[in-house]
């Protein structure tokens, strides 16, 4: 289908007002503001952010944010699989509403029921010296451990939804020619379900690396000493008054999302090209 | 079968129990009286400014993601149109809370309003709660037959009445999870709050604060009032969406009878 309901007008009064926002972080990354009126062309701003201090606490929320992708995602996907290959439409139902209750919680409610949880003296560790005998204090406010499991939980939901959508697009055929190759569940999910959900499986990888970078009020509250997150990184260039340098990294951040998304449009059509 | 079904109920677990120990929290104190952090922090003026602040605010912004999000899912229909704004939704979605915030703070600077205003952090959560809703239109727009539409133009209804009288009607489901979600996520939104409220102090930020300090052992019962009004209003819905499913099901059987 491609015809439009919007006519040509209107589609560019509405995308204009969608892209204000990220023109304004183009525009200001390129431009120091001296007072109010006062602006002349700098890169100071991408200076500050590639310099050797910024640069080392960027590399530790992206590798922190690509470790929790790549593990939420492989959970997700597992769990989409028996999810959508196993239960009723009604369970599939029921599941996706409640799994939405940890992203539409409370950041701060929600990251600090998790501490209460992960506590030297909380649930967990009496759990385990419950069973084991010993006092176990495996989980405490200085264990990173904390930090990661956190934000893989709250990435979760999101890689089950995009992967959920893929799996249920897969044609009942291929699952059909399966049953009739006799293939065991283990096979069904490597050979049939993997392969065939490669793009979906990127998808959430992009999404949740995304949302992983951006969470803070996980290190804050369950991080210990470790107080490098994004939240911190702005608030401290803020506190310098370096506007100029947060939106520097706000506009590497929307052209890395453009070149991954015009990425996934090419790969997708060469997909598509394939199949037909 | 029951196996697949005991793992997801036990994973669903995981996720979502934890969230209701701060619960537990709220019930525990030495007078004995188990509702004494509910009578202090109801009590409390500020907590029910903020609560009061945040519903009305929430509401506001999901009145307007709905209206903006459906105008721009209609985008859904032409292919081009479309990838620019899943470019555009993707990009806003997925840029970090902080900077798209400041960046908004930044346009209201730029038009002049140097102080704080309610419209600046209507449209930072509006933003933050389009891809949302532009996302969940064009679930609903899949599964509408495109004979129906080729149907309607035929009969030479215009586009206007197209989206009004056949689009809009089978989207009402969509329109009221649409509502839902953007008022529960506005409502329970911290980081643009952060940047976007000002001087006015919304209830996340009341949260945040209290709960960092931990002077203040009420929080405790503020915190689970939000979790439990969220958890009621999300049970409340799928109870409310199963119960028309099967009523439509009923009806279509009856039809067909």
């Amino acid at each position: 289908m491609n015809q439009s309901f919007l006519n040509n007008k209107l589609f560019v009064f509405l995308t204009v007002i969608i892209a204000i926002p990220i023109i304004v972080i183009a525009a200001l990354s390129f431009f120091a503001t001296d007072g109010i009126n006062q602006t002349s062309f700098s890169l100071e701003g991408f200076k500050e952010i590639f310099s050797s201090l910024r640069l080392n606490e960027l590399l530790k929320i992206s590798g922190r944010a690509l470790i929790v992708c790549i593990t939420a995602t492989a959970i997700s996907f597992f769990v989409a699989y028996l999810l959508v290959r196993n239960t009723s439409k009604y369970f599939q139902s029921f599941f996706f509403i409640l799994i939405t209750l940890p992203f539409l919680a409370n950041e701060s409610v929600r990251v600090f029921s998790w501490q209460y949880l992960l506590s030297e003296n909380g649930l967990f560790n009496k759990i385990l010296s419950g069973i084991t005998g010993n006092q176990i204090t495996f989980f405490n406010g200085t264990n990173i451990m904390n930090v990661y499991l956190v934000m893989i939980i709250a990435c979760i939901p999101f890689g089950v939804f995009i992967n959920a959508a893929s799996l249920r697009t897969i044609p009942n055929i291929y699952w059909k020619a399966s049953d009739d190759l006799n293939l065991n569940s283990l096979n069904k999910f490597w050979k049939v379900a993997l392969p065939l959900s490669k793009f979906a499986l990127l998808a959430s990888m992009l999404v949740t690396f995304f949302i992983s970078f951006s969470l803070s009020s996980e290190v804050n509250y369950l991080g210990g000493d470790t107080k490098i997150s994004l939240r911190n990184l702005v608030l401290s260039l803020m506190s310098a008054s370096k506007f100029q340098s947060i939106f520097s990294l706000g506009f590497v951040i929307t052209i890395l999302l453009f070149v991954f998304i015009l990425l996934f449009k090419v790969f997708n059509r060469n997909k598509i090209s394939l199949t037909k | 079968m029951k196996m697949t079904k005991t793992i997801l109920i036990s994973f669903l677990g995981i996720l979502i129990i934890p969230i209701f120990s701060i619960i537990v929290l709220s019930f525990q104190n030495n007078t004995g009286d188990i509702l004494k952090w509910y009578q202090s922090i109801f009590a409390n003026k500020d907590f029910t400014d903020a609560f009061l602040l945040s519903t009305f605010v929430s509401f506001l912004t999901a009145t307007f993601s709905v209206l903006f999000s459906f105008l721009i899912s209609l985008s859904w229909f032409n292919k081009r149109q479309m990838f620019v704004v899943l470019m555009l939704i993707l990009i806003v979605g997925l840029l970090p809370p902080d900077i798209f915030a400041l960046s908004i703070n930044k346009v209201s600077q730029l038009l002049g309003f140097y102080s704080s205003n309610f419209f600046f952090l209507i449209v930072g959560l509006t933003f933050y709660t389009l891809p949302f809703g532009v996302l969940l239109f064009w679930t609903r727009f899949y599964f509408i037959e495109q004979t129906t539409i080729v149907a309607a133009k035929d009969i030479g209804l215009q586009r206007f009445y197209i989206i009004t009288k056949i689009i809009l009607p089978l989207s009402k489901a969509t329109v009221t999870t649409s509502f839902l979600l953007s008022f529960l996520l506005a409502f329970n939104e911290y980081p643009r709050t952060y940047y976007l409220s000002g001087s006015n102090v919304l209830l996340s930020e009341f949260l945040n604060g209290k709960l960092n300090s931990g002077a203040d052992e009420s929080i405790y019962a503020g915190g689970s009032i939000t979790i439990i009004l969220t958890a009621i209003l999300i049970i409340g819905y799928f109870v409310f969406h199963s119960q028309r499913t099967k009523n439509t099901l009923l009806k279509n059987a009856q039809a067909n009878a």
